[in-house]
């Protein structure tokens, strides 16, 4: 029996035209290959994670790790963890800068949650939040790593540009009273890198969202201590700043009021 | 005359698990098979043929009885080549070609290679599976697995065979070729105990009957003796038109009865061959 | 004329399992390949790690055990009950196991032709170092605690050349203000360094004076964070490098283990269950034991791709109990074929 080679013809055309009509994306076949290798993968990739942990290096620990969220890459909550374990390592023992390695390390990390941000669908502004944290986290770890940042307005200016992302995506209350009582960690940042004025324009900010605060008490507290600030930076050397040295919220800006 | 297979008593239960009642697939019969006999063994599907059979080739294990095979225990090592057995169905090892499947056979036979492949060598082409060459034999017709089968049972020159459904799926030049085969290790003093369902082949070629029922013997003894009546038939063949109805006219007077007068026809198979290979019909030549 | 040896069981299921594996162990390679570049995507900056390549060096081994064992079960009719054509090599085979075994040993041989390229050549291109080195997992002391005012801990080392010593302890509870652990380490009285220790399983890496060592010490220099050097929290890597050829070849021979273990509950199993029941449990096991990591293989495969000595981080007694599992199935599965069916 011959076959007729039309059906095939038409098959192959019709291949043809579907691939020209929505050409194959690489991203759904990444995601169609992770949804048949997760089931079977999965509970060995966390046993895989274990012993990573238990008698390999960092470096395979944490590609054991990448490994993970790539079939689960909707895990924002893992993202987070494996992220802040990178950057919060500690430095190996034979580092000759420390404050490099954290540098370094910290960067690899925000790359990571960066990364992460495609897939977080709804969580992505939590994601930023936890973001905008893990700088001033990695400072504490590593106090080297201040240094490294100071020019650039240290970790609070960080944590401001991923507050600012996340009021973007979830203009919440919460969202923007975070980026208000920041205020103080990103002055005291941006008058270390010498940028005067603009730690100065930080503090108006904060004051002006200060009326957003819901706790009205809080508010006007807060106001009345940026209010102090910002005119001491302003010159008036009569404003009376023992409240403001009193309080452990603005320590950070103590170092600049003297 | 020696005897080449022998049984006494020889039962076979299937034993039941559960609430699965035991099954008596052979109950206890006796049996002698002489030297140089073919028997052949009649009933329907589930009779006990192939139980038999296996226990006959020390694959199945009497639960009572006994049977001996050249008068040694059907399991004895020394029957392995004395004793071939052609099981029914398809061929094991269906991805080699037949010469490697019969080298495979050859050398648990231990026979020498060199006798292994010129013995495998003669029954290919006595079977017509020469043409076969390399192809694997599970792309093989059920007829050419049932030539192989036989080509591996026959390999070890065996002394008995044991054969279940040597025919089955094959033409009817294959069936003439292995019953050919049969004749000639029955008049070289072979034993052949065959299963089958061919009653016209059975009666073609076998010494001997048995006749299996439910595991039961039914019958059993020579073909002359089971098929054999008092009365006598006449058949008459040559005769013109006219000498045919005188014929059939005495036949009436002495009280006989005519069943018909017919015109001489062709035997099928000769008329089978003339159409597959072109040959004249048999009668004509 | 072909050879006595090619016409026995051992060498046809070889030949049989070799003809069926070999296509699917390539395409195994190949997705594997694919899989890597689509699903493992690098972070720059995050340094390499061949050992975390284990899952593309698993598949296409996995496959090649698989289709081997799939294709030993089905062609061996004796492997099975209930299988066509079984009557007639049943009687043409000696042993207690009817070939049975032969078929095992061909599958094994079969999948050890299939895998050495892929434990060597594939693994060099997963990132496989070139040179493989031994590292050496050194007992833990009777009291492994090491915490201000504790006696140092002293391993044996026995006189090996070493290249580094990794530490990697749990840390408990400080005893008083937070202060990380300072802990000297000393070769033969000889300080080589200092580790500063703050958490559990943190990973320290010394480097070692390339001479002989007998005893390695540890002492307590400072800190608050007691530290608890239990098994495997001590590691030496000895300074010579051997080749990752024979690595790779040893680690072949490792994953024969679980396939044998597989074949020979399979054969237990098939001496009255089916086919499709007999390769259920093959398959069921050889997973276990090799992606489940579950026996020794799991471990080899990681070995190979850190570049660690299969050897030393899989002795031949971590094989003994995937040996004694499979030895015991095989002569369970004799006594049950022993005799005729009744």
């Amino acid at each position: 029996m011959t076959r007729h080679p039309l059906p095939m013809v038409a098959a192959a055309g019709c291949m043809a035209l579907a691939w020209v009509a929505a050409p194959p994306q690489p991203a759904v076949g990444q995601e169609l290959a992770a949804a048949f290798v997760r089931p079977a993968m999965l509970p060995f990739v966390w046993s895989s994670l274990e012993e990573a942990g238990r008698t390999g290096d960092d470096a395979e620990y944490f590609a054991r790790a990448r490994q993970l969220l790539e079939l689960m890459p909707a895990w924002t909550d893992g993202h987070t963890v494996f992220a802040f374990r990178l950057a919060l390592a500690p430095a190996p023992a034979d580092a000759t800068d420390p404050g490099g390695d954290a540098w370094q390390r910290l960067q690899v990390a925000l790359a990571w949650l960066e990364g992460a941000r495609a897939t977080a669908g709804t969580r992505e502004a939590d994601l930023l939040l936890t973001m905008a944290f893990l700088p001033e986290v990695a400072v504490l770890q590593q106090p080297a790593l201040g240094e490294r940042l100071r020019a650039s307005g240290g970790p609070a200016a960080l944590a401001d540009h991923y507050l600012a992302a996340a009021e973007q995506l979830r203009g919440s209350p919460a969202v923007r009273e975070a980026r208000t009582f920041l205020a103080p960690k990103l002055a005291a940042g941006l008058l270390a890198a010498g940028d005067r004025r603009q730690a100065m324009a930080v503090l108006d900010t904060a004051i002006e969202r200060s009326f957003d605060v819901r706790d009205r008490a809080l508010a006007g507290e807060w106001r009345q201590r940026l209010l102090e600030v910002r005119r001491w930076l302003d010159g008036d050397r009569a404003v009376d700043l023992a409240a403001v040295q009193a309080d452990e919220r603005f320590a950070a800006l103590w170092a600049h009021l003297r | 005359m020696a005897t080449a297979i022998s049984a006494r008593q020889l039962a076979v239960t299937f034993a039941g698990r559960g609430k699965r009642a035991a099954v008596p697939a052979l109950q206890p019969l006796d049996l002698d098979v002489p030297r140089g006999r073919i028997v052949g063994v009649l009933g329907p599907n589930g009779s006990g043929k192939t139980t038999l059979l296996r226990v006959l080739a020390g694959l199945q294990a009497p639960t009572g009885g006994t049977a001996t095979v050249l008068d040694l225990p059907p399991t004895a090592r020394a029957l392995r080549r004395l004793v071939a057995f052609q099981p029914e169905g398809p061929l094991p090892l269906d991805v080699l070609s037949a010469p490697e499947f019969l080298a495979y056979v050859g050398a648990e036979l231990d026979l020498p290679n060199a006798e292994s492949d010129a013995r495998a060598a003669r029954w290919l082409e006595r079977l017509d599976l020469r043409h076969a060459g390399r192809r694997r034999v599970r792309t093989f017709s059920t007829g050419m697995q049932r030539r192989l089968a036989l080509a591996a049972a026959l390999l070890g020159e065996p002394e008995v065979l044991l054969l279940d459904e040597p025919t089955a799926g094959l033409d009817p030049f294959g069936s003439a070729v292995v019953m050919q085969i049969l004749r000639e290790r029955a008049a070289a003093g072979g034993t052949v105990l065959m299963a089958s369902h061919h009653l016209l082949e059975v009666e073609e070629i076998c010494d001997e009957v048995l006749v299996l029922q439910g595991g039961k013997l039914r019958a059993r003894g020579p073909l002359a003796t089971l098929l054999g009546t008092e009365a006598r038939s006449l058949v008459v063949r040559g005769l013109d038109a006219t000498a045919m109805d005188r014929l059939a006219a005495t036949a009436r007077e002495l009280g006989g009865e005519v069943l018909a007068v017919e015109p001489q026809r062709r035997h099928l198979f000769a008329l089978f061959r003339q159409l597959a290979d072109g040959t004249r019909p048999e009668a004509e030549r | 004329m072909i050879g006595r040896a090619w016409r026995r069981p051992l060498a046809l299921c070889c030949r049989a399992c070799l003809a069926a594996a070999w296509l699917p162990t390539l395409a195994a390679a190949g997705l594997a390949v694919l899989l890597q570049a689509m699903l493992a995507v690098p972070l720059p900056g995050l340094a390499d790690a061949p050992g975390a390549r284990t899952p593309w060096l698993h598949l296409p081994l996995l496959v090649a055990a698989a289709a081997c064992a799939a294709r030993a079960a089905a062609f061996w009719p004796l492997v099975a009950a209930r299988r066509q054509g079984a009557d007639l090599v049943a009687r043409l085979q000696r042993g207690p196991l009817r070939g049975c075994g032969a078929a095992v040993a061909g599958a094994l041989l079969a999948q050890f032709v299939l895998t050495l390229p892929l434990a060597t050549v594939f693994a060099r291109w997963l990132g496989a170092p070139a040179r493989a080195v031994v590292v050496v997992e050194l007992p833990s002391p009777p009291r492994p605690l090491l915490a201000a005012g504790q006696p140092p801990l002293t391993f044996a080392l026995g006189g090996r050349r070493l290249r580094e010593v990794h530490l990697r302890p749990l840390a408990g509870p400080p005893t008083g203000a937070f202060e990380p652990a300072t802990v000297e380490v000393r070769c033969d009285g000889e300080r080589i360094g200092t580790a500063t220790l703050a958490e559990s399983r943190q990973h320290v890496r010394i480097a070692a004076p390339p001479r002989p060592v007998q005893t390695l010490e540890l002492t307590h220099a400072g800190g608050t964070v007691p530290l608890l050097f239990g098994p495997g929290s001590v590691t030496a890597v000895e300074a010579a490098e051997r080749s990752a050829a024979w690595n790779g070849t040893t680690a072949a021979v490792v994953w024969l283990l679980p396939s044998f273990v597989a074949l020979a509950v399979a054969l237990l199993c098939g001496a009255h269950a089916a086919l499709p029941t007999a390769l259920t449990a093959a398959f069921g096991l050889l997973f276990v034991q090799t992606v489940g990591g579950a026996g020794p293989a799991d471990a080899a495969v990681r070995a190979l791709l850190r570049g660690h000595w299969v050897g030393a981080t899989v002795p031949f007694s971590a094989w003994l109990p995937s040996l004694a599992a499979g030895s015991l199935a095989m002569i369970v599965a004799m006594l049950l074929r022993r005799r005729p069916g009744r």
